[in-house]
């Protein structure tokens, strides 16, 4: 369905350890979860609200589950996977900030790639259109029986510094050319890739009081630290 | 009508009937409450595959779910799928072909080898 080339697919496949058990959600025909198997031999599952998908799926032989994900990860405990992946999943859920708390209970780390709607071409577009949809999504959206969340590096950014997560990691890229954008990414990225954690420390210090906004603040600049000190190159 | 039933009764015997459907309502894989369904699966090493169809009310895909989640909790690899069908539970005679492959490909990829992709 995408026509795009799938380059968070080769960004998770290198990111995951092999052997690492892995939740894909929204996986889909299960396409990343069989490269993932292939290349990094990892216990993978997914979970995908259509049938065609599954039966896909189950034709591949990975184990695929079909449930709607809006409805939490009840059936796994805490910390059951290694990682948890929603590429290009995220903008489909009826309710992100739930769905992004269950899989990081599920999962120690969560990855999710999603395509930058800020992206300057499609600033441009509504400017001289008025039209806000994506390249590859009919123009009838109202037609479709899913609403559809619009997802920019920074709302997401926002939504991750609210509930008190932890970035591990970013990657932002252009549409045709390769490497990363690492400046302006909210209006240059097209495609973005977070790795997130559960921060412990701040969930212990969320508690409401004045100081509460100054440590996320603090810890966020020290992430960012982290981040540009172990982040290897992907090209 | 009367002479179709009269038939049946010859050939079939009702007590079999009986028989069967006392099997299946006696069939507890709680084993009278006496473990819970994730501890039915304790000694279990396969590989699972589940299918319900979401209009069946005399299996409904609730307890499939239910059934799923006790698999989960012993980390066995398992797959679920709720068919979509209209025709309830008479389904699996009707909508065979979905449920054929389905189960077909599920064996394939039990096969020695695996599945190419």
């Amino acid at each position: 369905m995408n026509v795009k080339p799938l380059v968070d697919h080769d960004w998770i496949s290198r990111l995951i350890p092999p052997g690492s058990r892995v939740l894909d959600l929204g996986c889909g025909t299960g396409t990343l979860l069989a490269k993932l198997e292939h290349e990094k031999g990892v216990q993978g599952s997914g979970i995908e609200i259509s049938q065609d998908c599954i039966q896909a799926c189950i034709a591949k032989g990975l184990p695929a589950i079909q449930a709607d994900i809006d409805e939490g990860l009840k059936d796994y405990p805490d910390d059951a996977f290694d990682f948890v992946i929603l590429c290009r999943t995220l903008h489909l859920v009826h309710r992100p900030a739930y769905v992004l708390s269950e899989a990081l209970r599920v999962g120690k780390h969560v990855i999710i790639s999603f395509e930058n709607e800020a992206h300057w071409k499609n600033r441009v577009r509504f400017l001289f259109s008025g039209e806000i949809s994506l390249d590859n999504e009919p123009h009838d959206v109202l037609e479709q029986d899913h609403s559809r969340n619009y997802l920019t590096v920074k709302r997401l950014e926002t939504l991750v510094q609210r509930m008190g997560i932890k970035i591990e990691r970013r990657y932002f890229t252009r549409i045709l050319h390769a490497g990363e954008v690492l400046f302006l990414p909210n209006a240059r990225a097209w495609l973005a890739l977070f790795v997130l954690t559960r921060n412990d420390a701040l969930i212990a210090t969320s508690t409401a009081n004045k100081n509460d906004f100054e440590t996320k603040k603090s810890e966020n600049i020290i992430n960012k630290k982290c981040f540009t000190s172990i982040k290897p190159r992907l090209t | 009508m009367r002479h179709k039933g009269q038939a049946f009764t010859k050939r079939f015997d009702a007590n079999a009937y009986l028989y069967v459907t006392k099997a299946i309502d006696y069939f507890d894989l709680t084993n009278g409450g006496t473990r819970t369904l994730a501890q039915a699966f304790v000694t279990a090493k396969s590989k699972f595959l589940v299918l319900s169809y979401s209009s069946d009310w005399l299996y409904p895909p609730q307890e499939s779910k239910t059934l799923v989640q006790a698999l989960k909790a012993n980390h066995l690899q398992v797959s679920y799928c709720n068919i979509k069908s209209d025709y309830g539970h008479d389904a699996f005679l009707l909508e065979a072909a979905t449920q054929n492959e389905i189960i077909g490909n599920f064996l394939k990829t039990l096969a020695p080898g695996g599945v190419s992709r």
